[in-house]
């Protein structure tokens, strides 16, 4: 099997081209440096080539250590023998040409002095199309001694042809352009860029000028400062309005299911199980899965419109005021839907210094894995009212104040942190390149948004299973369910309720809590499973209803919503970070002094709303 | 009609200049970078966005368009070209 390998600038596309080229369905978005590791795949229609993207950079002239590792691992990739390689795919964004021309002749240059193939493929042609405009590839191609293809990784067109010729025979670049190569003349690489985009390239600024009137209103100090919030706003609300008949349908099934599922088994230990441990543990996880559906298709749509690029901006100078930088907003705002995937979109930032305080903010920011404890106690406390004529919900309203709360935490712990630290001399400035603005590519955030949620499930699912039926079986025995306070449970329960008594809990929520320290969302499957057991004989009502029923306290329920947006359980998450820093060190701090912070701040919201409620 | 101004930052919106140079001060990895990014001697930018409040200001170059932030835009030398 021959390789092929994409490289290209950022942003240029080469993501979505592998997707289309492979079937696969890796992270793409209009933002630059969402690709930050090498991702291979079978070509669907050629299944002799084996298709490798690499991470994308600006030149092979690296800047940062993460380019650095992205560059060597392509000029590692090329030190294959001659054959090996069917062509190195340079993507190119056709409506900015020069930029990509400039990259591209870099990695003609390394072709050709490697031995390998190159093709020039020219993305974003619906665009030009749109716009009466085009290349002229045939004169590109000449010129350049490369074929130059031009393909639209969105809609399809042209990605046949690229795939067509990389299964034939193609040459290394010849000489024609040798002129000491590129690490000694940058500067006339550049000069043939500008001429050969001059000469071949589209004619006019129409895309340009469409996003400056679209700018113009998005960065604006009045309208851009209103649109941020009504987004960030909608974003919120979204997760319940959008989310909430959703949530119905899949609670309607699961009650399906156990309507169905139980009559099939005697009284017994047997049917106590399905119906505590599988309907009342993963049932009641699985009634939230449409709210991290629906989080991840408008972070989704916000990404591939252009916007983010643009919040980024607004959101620099604020950020700055904390130590961070703008380019800290993107990976904080994927980490509201997962801190690992922030965690690794922080690679964008060049600064080590705010990369590393990034990274303190991260995980606080909050995440999905969150979403099922807020969604179960929103549920539990916040009456299903709108208010303002209907325009604005009171749970959505309350989600959106604790997104705040985990938001502020991360802002001030990395301002409190970044005082004490002092600045690195080599701190690397700000630099974004604004990516066009584009209707959202709907068909590929829903398979995205559907991916996540599938993850989601099948990675907190069996945790959840193994969690619930640990749980049961404590709480089952050795009374077989008659007397859930004499179980093994209730005896380890009461040892540990000391700890959590203080917040107004008793022990099965202090066993909840320590459960949840596999992974978050496993508190709401623990709940489920030991309020199925106590309630074995009316078990009716949502896990919601249940938890209003049994009496928790407002301040209690307030005190366990703000332990879990300011502790740091995510074993996943503790783990990615040692793997970015290279350390414990750093997941280790985190995990212990946001425990500490939690447990404190959680029981100051418990003494004052006690004292007043 | 050619007007000296000391730096890209200093470029009022919907203007345009030629980078005449950089700072003395930069460093040469941030040079090389904007270099790349189009930001070379010889090459015309425009102004395209300065929002208020001292965030970072969009700068078309090339067919493309990049914010800089003020430290950074203040090492890149320009002249303004008049209309």
């Amino acid at each position: 099997m021959k390789k092929v390998l994409l490289v290209g600038s950022p942003n240029s596309g080469k993501s979505m081209l592998f997707n289309r080229m492979t079937g696969m369905n890796q992270r793409v978005a209009n933002f630059p440096g969402i690709t930050v590791s090498t991702h291979a795949g079978m070509c669907r229609d050629n299944h002799d080539l084996e298709i490798v993207d690499f991470p994308g950079v600006y030149s092979l002239q690296t800047i940062s250590g993460e380019e650095e590792v992205a560059v060597e691992a392509f000029n590692e990739a090329l030190k294959a023998p001659v054959g090996d390689i069917a062509a190195v795919v340079c993507v190119v964004d056709g409506t900015r040409l020069e930029k990509g021309l400039f990259f591209a002749l870099q990695v003609r240059e390394a072709c050709r002095a490697t031995g390998h193939p190159m093709v020039i493929a020219s993305n974003m042609t619906d665009i030009l199309s749109r716009h009466s405009m085009a290349i002229d590839v045939s004169g590109l191609t000449a010129s350049l001694g490369v074929p130059v293809v031009p393909v639209s990784a969105r809609s399809g067109e042209g990605v046949a042809a690229l795939v067509s010729l990389l299964g034939g025979s193609l040459a290394c670049p010849a000489s024609m352009l040798d002129q000491n190569t590129i690490a000694v003349d940058q500067n006339r690489l550049r000069n043939i860029a500008e001429d050969l985009t001059q000469h071949y390239g589209p004619k006019g600024d129409y895309l340009l000028r469409s996003h400056t009137k679209a700018d113009q209103f998005f960065l604006n100090t009045l309208t851009g400062g209103l649109s941020f919030v009504l987004i960030m706003f909608l974003l919120f609300q979204s997760i319940f309005t959008w989310a909430a008949p959703l949530m119905d349908g899949v609670e309607t099934l699961v009650g399906a299911a156990a309507d169905t599922v139980l009559p099939w088994f005697g009284e017994g230990w047997g049917r106590d199980f399905v119906a505590d441990a599988l309907f009342g543990g993963l049932g009641s996880f699985l009634v939230f899965v449409p709210q991290i559906f629906i989080l991840t298709m408008v972070v989704g749509m916000m990404e591939d419109s252009g916007y983010l690029a643009r919040a980024a901006v607004i959101c620099h100078r604020p950020l700055r005021s904390f130590g961070l930088t703008g380019k800290s907003f993107v990976p904080m705002l994927s980490g509201v839907a997962c801190a690992i995937p922030g965690i690794y979109a922080a690679r964008t930032i060049e600064s080590p210094r705010r990369r590393w305080l990034t990274y303190l903010a991260i995980p606080l920011m909050p995440c999905s894995a969150r979403l099922p404890v807020y969604g179960l106690l929103i549920a539990a406390f916040i009456p299903d009212q709108t208010v303002l004529g209907g325009w604005v919900g009171l749970q959505g309203l309350a989600m959106l104040l604790i997104y705040l709360l985990g938001i502020v935490a991360g802002l001030l712990v990395v301002a409190v942190v970044s005082r004490f630290e002092s600045a690195d001399s080599d701190d690397t400035p700000f630099v974004l390149e604004m990516p066009p603005y584009r209707m959202p590519g709907f068909l590929t955030l829903f398979r995205h948004a559907w991916e996540r949620a599938g993850d989601f499930v099948k990675r907190a699912g069996p945790v959840i299973f193994w969690v619930s039926l640990v749980v049961w079986v404590l709480g089952y025995m050795p009374n077989y369910g008659t007397n859930l306070g004499e179980s093994w449970l209730g005896a380890a329960g009461r040892f540990i309720e000391p700890i959590f008594e203080p917040l107004g809990l008793d022990w099965k929520y202090g066993v909840a809590i320590l459960a949840s320290f596999l992974a978050r969302e496993v508190f709401v499957g623990t709940l489920g499973t030991l309020f199925g057991i106590a309630d074995s004989e009316e078990n009716i009502g949502s896990l919601a209803d249940q938890i209003t029923a049994s009496g928790l306290s407002l301040a209690s329920g307030v005190a366990i919503v703000v332990f879990f947006a300011l502790a740091s359980q995510c074993i996943s998450t503790l783990a990615t970070l040692r793997r970015e820093s290279r350390s414990w060190r750093l997941p280790a701090q985190l995990f212990v002094g946001y425990g500490i912070m939690a447990y404190v701040v959680a029981f100051a919201f418990y003494s004052i709303i006690a004292a007043f409620h | 009609m050619i007007k000296s101004v000391p730096s890209l930052w200093q470029m009022s919106r919907g203007k345009s200049g030629v980078v005449t140079g950089f700072d003395d001060n930069i460093k040469t990895n941030i040079r090389l970078r904007l270099e790349e990014l189009g930001f070379h001697e010889g090459a015309v930018v425009t102004c395209s966005m300065a929002p208020a409040m001292g965030a970072p200001k969009l700068y078309q170059v090339a067919n493309s368009i990049y914010s800089l932030e003020k430290p950074l835009a203040e090492l890149v030398q320009i002249q303004v070209l008049q209309a």
